[in-house]
């Protein structure tokens, strides 16, 4: 018979005798303070070498979370610690907790830990700002990595800017010296003109197939960071056609590297009614630009001028001092190409909505930043949703992480923030050597299994398999999350989730009963 | 009278932490609210529950990406069953609630014994 010990917080208010059921072999009262508390329950707990407790009382999240952390510390399985919460319920509501308490802990079973050895190296796809950052920070916690990078030199967009914030960091400056220190190290293999083909595996061991120019080549990687940057789209809703006299926002390095000295020039924002604080960001710092290449007059037309972050405001105080002028319009200009000029018309709604009609000789239009890579994060079922909960770089797969661009419009400063989160996250996954895990918490039966695959559809967290061999689904343990989806879909009632199996569920459902 | 919430552990359950609740409401304590089943919602009512309810994370902020919404489609298909068997559909519902809701919780649990009191009187 299982031997289950009874915990009572001090001043939990809990009559002993609703504990009466044959498992409980001790009761103690344990005292309000966290710390004293976790060190009373595993004295106990190995004293009386217990199966399980269940602890009573005024029981926070944050408590049962670090007593649950302190077990498994102390090799105990915190699975079989059964927390019932007593804040809010009256009398009788305490007892039918403690009645469900116990039915629940009857129907729990010990949890097998297993562990495995993780490869100790990092993917990482993609070679911009935020990708480099990732492979900077492992290095420097001391893990392999792998860059694999489409083009034939690292850096993505931020390595074809001239400058950044035109006062601030060198981003060609940044990237030389981070590609040299990357090269120096041995542990760092990049595979440049290079295309990921597939990516088989879960945490802890994946496997990525690289198209590389000399071939196909093979690399094992705990973890997986996708840094697949952004691709610029052309604003074709707006009716305006890239020209001589019409150039989009990304292409501004290559024009003002030249000597021009377009007279006039207009920056056009926010084609979407929203707009992006990137799009801002860029506008002014091309308007500095262009004041000190070409002493140019400029202006900025926008809906919204987004100036919330910590360089956005200074830059646009700057611009003022230099001159920029900016104009506010809600409903979208017209523009009118002619010969050498393009010229704007658009009402103010800060000039009491007058008519402003302004020639310019060039006109630089903001395009929309999209995230690349769906393709791929499609083909491995990656996915990263604005969630809470995975924010700000996890995915919905244990093990693959999504940095940069990617994942939101960020600018330089967000892309090295990202990546040096993701390279903690990897430390914090693989430093160790090994992945510990439950072995069996969800399970497929697979005599009962009839191969439907309805699990492996409907998996959020890609963790369940199709075994060939034994022709049924198989959970990865180390990949899944213990949502119990599948257990809830599988038609054939194959898969079970210990401790909230359907037989625990029901019983605890029966229990109230009359 | 006897009120069945079903609760992901996530959201739900750490609201019902911080609520005050009557003592006719049995808390069933799940994983993520896509593990919750017809079967489960049923069984309840034939357990003897005057209502069930489903309270699971805002859909968009479901740590297993669907759950939630699952759980809420569950309700849905458990609710026309009832109605085929003659069981008031409204004694079964379904709510987002995030984990910082503990007085919505408790609203919700008050309406629903607010309901039943009208339904049996």
């Amino acid at each position: 018979m299982a031997r289950w010990g009874a915990f009572i917080c001090d001043g939990a208010g809990v009559d002993e005798s609703s504990l009466a059921g044959a498992e409980v072999v001790v009761t103690t009262t344990l005292p309000p303070q966290a710390g004293d508390l976790a060190c009373k329950l595993i004295g106990t707990w190995t004293r009386y070498n217990l199966d399980g407790g269940i602890l009573i009382g005024a029981v926070p999240e944050l408590v049962e979370e670090l007593l649950k952390e302190s077990l498994r510390q102390a090799g105990l399985d915190p699975f079989r610690l059964v927390v019932v919460d007593l804040r809010g319920r009256d009398k009788e509501g305490k007892d039918r907790e403690i009645k469900a308490a116990l039915t629940r802990a009857r129907h729990l079973e010990p949890t097998h830990w297993a562990k495995a050895k993780v490869e100790q190296r990092a993917l990482i796809i993609g070679g911009g700002a935020a990708g480099l950052q990732a492979a900077l920070s492992l290095r420097q916690l001391g893990l392999p990595v792998l860059i694999v990078e489409k083009e034939e030199s690292l850096g993505g967009r931020l390595g074809k800017l001239d400058g950044l914030y035109p006062y601030d960091v060198d981003p060609q400056g940044w990237i030389k010296s981070t590609i040299a220190t990357l090269q120096e190290d041995p542990e760092v293999e990049i595979l440049t003109a290079s295309k990921p083909l597939a990516l088989a595996g879960q945490v802890g061991d994946f496997i990525l197939e690289v198209q590389t120019p000399t071939g196909a080549v093979t690399r094992r990687g705990g973890a997986v960071v996708l840094a697949l940057g952004s691709k610029v789209r052309w604003p074709q809703e707006s009716g305006l056609e890239p020209g001589p006299r019409v150039v989009g926002l990304s292409r501004l390095d290559e024009l003002t590297r030249f000597r021009l000295r377009h007279k006039k020039v207009a920056f056009l924002l926010d084609l979407d009614e929203l707009g992006s604080r990137v799009g801002t960001l860029s506008a002014l710092r091309g308007a500095l630009r262009i004041k000190d290449n070409w002493g140019s007059e400029v202006h900025v037309l926008c809906r919204h001028l987004k100036v919330d972050g910590k360089p956005l405001e200074s830059m646009y105080r700057k611009a003022r001092d230099m001159g920029v002028l900016f104009f506010k319009y809600e409903e979208f200009p017209q523009v009118t190409e002619s010969g050498e000029e393009v010229t704007l018309q658009f009402k103010d709604p800060d000039l009491e909505y007058m008519v402003v009609e302004e020639a310019y000789d060039l006109l630089i239009v903001e395009e929309e930043i999209l995230p690349a890579g769906e393709e791929l994060m499609e083909a491995w079922s990656v996915s990263q949703p604005a969630n809470v909960r995975l924010y700000p770089v996890a995915t919905n797969r244990k093990g693959i992480y999504m940095v940069g661009c990617c994942r939101d419009e960020m600018d330089f400063p967000g892309a090295i923030q990202d990546g040096t989160v993701a390279a903690g996250e990897i430390y914090a996954l693989l430093g160790e050597g090994d992945l510990l895990y439950e072995e069996d918490r969800v399970k497929v039966r697979s005599e009962k299994c009839v191969f439907c695959l309805t699990c492996v559809r409907i998996c959020p967290h890609g963790a369940a398999e199709i075994d060939l061999v034994q022709e049924a689904a198989f959970i990865n343990p180390a990949a899944c999350q213990a949502c119990g989806m599948c257990a809830a879909d599988c038609p054939a009632q194959a898969i079970v989730y210990k401790g909230f199996d359907n037989e625990g569920i029901m019983a605890q459902l029966e229990m109230g009963g009359r | 009278m006897r009120i069945v919430v079903f609760c992901c552990e996530n959201s739900a359950y750490q609201a019902a932490r911080q609520s005050r609740l009557p003592a006719e409401v049995d808390l069933i304590r799940l994983p993520c609210g896509g593990r919750v089943e017809v079967l489960h919602l049923l069984r309840a009512f034939e357990g003897g529950a005057d209502g069930v309810l489903v309270l699971t994370c805002q859909e968009d902020n479901c740590q297993s990406l669907h759950g939630s919404a699952r759980a809420r489609h569950r309700v849905e298909y458990a609710k026309e069953i009832l109605k085929e068997i003659g069981i008031d559909p409204e004694r079964l519902q379904w709510h987002p609630v995030t984990s910082n809701m503990g007085p919505r919780f408790q609203k919700i649990v008050a309406d629903m014994v607010e309901g039943l009191k009208l339904a049996s009187a």
